[in-house]
């Protein structure tokens, strides 16, 4: 470990050397940066205190350093190029996920003309130059899952999209599709006009889908994942119907507040559940229900649901989540790691782990601490939000 | 004779048998009824946890004792005494029951906008479901605003959430400490019926003001006349108008107590003190009477102008009648020299409570939102010297130094819920408004404003005011802080001698992620106790 940052740090100076005799900017562009805080968050969400390192090299995380001796050998060894960001003793979080959001998002994500719409994708509405997405970095929340409207049978392709800066990068356009047969889907002057109808249309569009190919194809064959819209436990056992029906079909479940009354049909199906948005007032019967699935085994994610909610609402939901029973580490990884699986993303965002995307946001403490502000955001290697340039506004 | 005996002894042994099991049954029901009040009257103990008082920092190891439903001792080195229920508290922390200063929590239906009601009587103290959900949150007292339509709607009431029959006068805190309005609140209003509320409401409290300048204006009338009838008597004008000082007390405006009855009662003192230095006492009480004398008398002295200040009235004020009035001559009846008595006043209940306020009796609390209506909702605070705070008062970072100029509290409640853009009063709501109040210098409060957040007050709480200081900092805001802003700071949210024993057992440090209300007394009786210790309850509301 200590030879290879030894290497790195060599190539850095070379790059770092000869990049300065052409312009000193571009050399700093290209130095690593040193992020030294009083905690992180591992992958599975845990919270460990005590001195980090988190060295970035352009958009990717090379290295988290725990050992203090390491940690001060590595920042007296860095370079002209580098940046050390001190944060004393705050906590470095990866960035947080949105798993159900419309933030960003023009026009419209509700269709109502067809019900059946495979090869839609929600990033088509995106505007990336939204004031909304630095509201939300501001907040911590680096990447976000555009989702269309459960108005749709099947509503097209998730897109998964990051604050970054103004670009407003997609990190994915298409994520899992969204599929749905619940009530939403009525619409006047066209089908489907009943649920059996609705189970029908999606039924003959999965056998079809294997002949004729896109997006539902790879949902049919298990290739892409599904997230299917279950307001009531009832559409969650029709899903988890269907899903038998088509052996390779891979759903998610997504808000419902009944799903912990079938906790147990989730969970020997092995079907996440992504629960929330929360809000202080949420009855206890919605906080308790992901303590309730993540007793039964269920993966469970917690939607934040911008920007119908405020930019806090991650934070609040995982925050009243733990309250009402989930585990805090399972509560910090449903905000983070686990909405980054069930969207596909895993292996760029939701953790913070050498070779992964540097999207991290800096709290002051445990983000389920709600008193704890948010002092940096990084998206890809990139300040994207830096509280003290707040401080210097007012 | 015999058999009669044997008959009597049949018939009285299990009489006897049944008087026996009587007296068991008497004795039993009577240990039942007792037994609850003993426990009550038991001292409680609370040993080796970590407790905050309310003030400072927590104290480690430390033991809290409750009798007879107050706080008696509080501190590493306190003894419970002999017979006490003795809980662990080891690794547990204690802190007072948290205060929710605007709340609508059990708030059965919406107090009428009048400044002479109250919000007590909207309290459902049976919701036990709200009340329960509360107490699992730590929260042991709800300050209940009147709300209504826009300007003033009444006094609020701190409630204290006991469960089940206690008397009222230990349910209900600072009943009669803050009187609520609101100000362009409510979301569907257009700009201009904003604008012109606050024109009505600054109306209000000019026209309480002229009200309590037209009564000291009548005293002092009053006192003028009877000084005048005195002399008319002494000069033979009429036998029946000898001075009888006792009842002619100076009739003022009963500035300490505005109770109704009390009102009525001095206005009809007033009146018989004038009638028994008036020669025509049946009259008195006619004011179609007083209108006649009012016209038999051109020759009255001018009434005093309402302009006129408390300080010129204080200085010598010759009366210009004394040497010009012509002597009595003993006439009755239409005698034009007889002086005058003043009109009285008409007495309004509405002005009179709002007078509390203006005297400083009461505080004002304003829920108004949007920088400009702060602004102006200050300047009118700053024209009548009223002691204000100010509710929800989104906006309010923009006028943060001019907040703090007027040394108002603001009571903040929970942030925007939607990163959307709204046209109502949340326009300028703001998630970063109570770190820039707190950094201007404002004293920050919190309150809940939907019932349902009174389960999560703590949590919505560091969410608005983390940044405001220490978490710490934040448990004194939401307990001594919140009993200090009501005027009740030495009777509930603080754990000090003498304070009621309304605290709550927490897991862990009450901010810690994972922590828990295990178990929640008021006045010393257990109200709540979870199920688990240290686990949520499984099963949903």
């Amino acid at each position: 470990m200590r030879a290879r940052c030894g290497s790195e740090v060599g190539r850095v100076v070379a790059v770092g050397a000869a990049l300065l005799l052409i312009s000193g900017s571009a050399a700093f562009a290209d130095g690593r940066v040193l992020i030294r805080a009083g905690g992180w968050i591992d992958p599975q969400g845990a919270l460990h205190r005590g001195a980090v390192l988190v060295v970035v090299e352009g958009q990717r995380v090379t290295a988290v350093v725990q050992d203090a001796v390491e940690i001060e050998r590595a920042v007296q060894a860095r370079q002209a190029a580098d940046r050390l960001d001190e944060y004393g003793s705050a906590v470095v979080c990866p960035g947080l996920i949105d798993v159900r959001s419309a933030l960003g998002a023009v026009g419209q994500l509700r269709e109502r003309a067809a019900a059946l719409e495979p090869a839609a994708r929600a990033v088509d509405a995106l505007d990336a130059a939204s004031r909304h997405f630095g509201e939300a970095a501001a907040a911590g929340v680096t990447s976000i899952a555009l989702v269309p409207e459960e108005s749709d049978v099947i509503g097209g392709a998730i897109g998964v999209c990051r604050m970054a800066g103004a670009g407003g990068a997609v990190l994915s356009a298409n994520g899992p599709l969204r599929l749905t047969i619940a009530a939403s889907t009525f619409i006047p002057a066209r089908e489907p006009t009943s649920r059996s109808g609705a189970a029908e249309m999606l039924r003959a569009a999965l056998r079809a889908a294997s002949i004729s190919g896109g997006p539902l194809a790879d949902v049919a064959a298990g290739r892409q994942s599904a997230f299917f819209w279950a307001p009531s436990s009832a559409d969650v056992l029709t899903a988890l119907t269907l899903a038998q029906e088509f052996g390779g079909l891979r759903l998610v479940i997504e808000h419902t507040l009944d799903a912990r009354d079938v906790a147990g049909e989730l969970a020997a199906a092995k079907v996440p559940a992504i629960v929330g948005p929360f809000d202080f007032d949420s009855p206890r019967r919605a906080t308790t229900s992901a303590a309730v699935l993540h007793a039964a085994g269920v993966p469970v994610a917690i939607a934040g649901g911008t920007p119908f909610e405020s930019s806090a609402s991650l934070r609040v939901g995982a925050a009243l989540a733990a309250r009402d029973g989930l585990p805090a580490d399972v509560a910090r990884r449903a905000i983070t790691l686990t909405p980054a699986e069930l969207l596909g993303v895993e292996k760029r965002v939701g953790s913070i782990a050498a070779g992964k995307d540097a999207d991290l946001a800096v709290f002051d403490d445990d983000p389920l601490r709600l008193s704890a502000k948010c002092r940096a955001v990084y998206v890809a290697g990139e300040v994207v939000f830096r509280e003290f340039a707040r401080e210097q506004d007012d | 004779m015999d058999q009669e005996n044997r008959v009597g002894r049949h018939r009285g042994r299990p009489r006897r048998r049944f008087a026996g099991f009587r007296l068991g049954g008497v004795l039993l029901v009577s240990l039942a009824c007792i037994c609850p009040a003993l426990g009550q009257m038991r001292p409680l103990a609370i040993r080796g946890a970590t407790i905050f008082t309310g003030e400072g920092a927590p104290l480690e190891n430390a033991t809290l004792i409750v009798e007879g439903g107050e706080v008696s001792r509080v501190g590493v080195d306190a003894k419970p005494p002999l017979l006490a229920r003795t809980i662990s508290g080891r690794g547990k922390y204690v802190t007072p029951g948290l205060i929710d200063v605007w709340s609508a929590l059990a708030a059965d239906a919406a107090a009428g906008s009048d400044p002479t009601g109250s919000s007590e009587p909207t309290f459902n103290r049976y919701a036990d479901h709200e009340i329960q959900a509360a107490l699992r949150g730590g929260v042991t007292a709800i300050f209940l605003p009147a709300r209504g339509r826009d300007g003033v709607a009444g006094r609020g009431a701190l409630i204290r959430l006991q469960p089940g029959g206690a008397a009222a006068d230990e349910l209900v805190l600072a009943a009669d400490a803050v009187m609520c309005a609101a100000l362009g609140a409510d979301p569907r209003q257009p700009a201009l019926a904003r604008a012109r509320s606050i024109q009505e409401f600054r109306k209000l409290w000019q026209d309480a003001r002229d009200y309590r300048e037209a009564w000291d204006d009548y005293k002092d009338e009053v006192e003028e006349y009877d000084k005048k009838i005195r002399e008319y008597a002494a000069k033979g004008g009429e036998p029946g108008a000898t001075s009888k000082p006792a009842e002619r007390a100076a009739p003022a405006r009963p500035t300490p107590d505005r109770d109704l009855e009390r009102l009525r009662e001095l206005r009809r003192r007033t009146a018989e003190g004038a009638d028994a230095a008036a020669p025509d006492a049946a009259e008195a009480f006619d004011p179609a009477a007083d209108e006649s004398v009012v016209t038999a008398d051109p020759s009255e002295p001018p009434p005093r102008r309402r302009p006129q200040r408390r300080g010129d009235r204080d200085g010598p004020a010759p009366t210009p009648q004394e040497g010009a009035a012509p002597r009595p001559s003993g006439e009755t009846g239409g005698d034009p020299d007889r002086p005058k008595k003043p009109k009285e006043p008409e007495i309004d209940r509405r002005k009179e409570a709002l007078l509390r306020v203006l005297d400083g009796e009461l505080s004002l609390w304003v829920e108004v939102h949007r920088a400009g209506d702060i602004e102006r909702v200050l300047e009118i605070a700053r024209e009548f010297n009223l002691r204000i705070a100010l509710v929800g008062a989104s906006g309010a970072h923009y006028v943060a130094d001019k907040i703090k100029q007027a040394e108002a509290p603001v009571i903040l409640t929970p942030g925007p819920e939607s990163m959307l853009y709204t046209g109502g009063p949340t326009r300028e709501a703001d998630p970063a408004m109570g770190e820039a109040l707190c950094r201007a210098g404002v004293a920050v409060h919190f309150g809940g404003a939907r019932g349902e957040v009174s389960r999560h007050l703590l949590l919505a709480a560091a969410a608005r005011l983390g940044a405001c200081g220490s978490e710490t900092d934040l448990l004194r805001r939401l307990t001594a802080g919140a009993a200090d802003l009501l005027g009740v700071g030495q009777k509930v949210g603080r754990l000090v001698k003498g304070a009621h024993g309304d605290f709550v057992v927490w897991s862990a440090n009450p901010l810690s992620p994972d922590a828990v209300v295990e178990r929640v007394f008021i006045g010393g009786v257990e109200v709540y106790k979870a199920e688990k210790p240290g686990v949520a309850a499984e099963e949903g509301d």
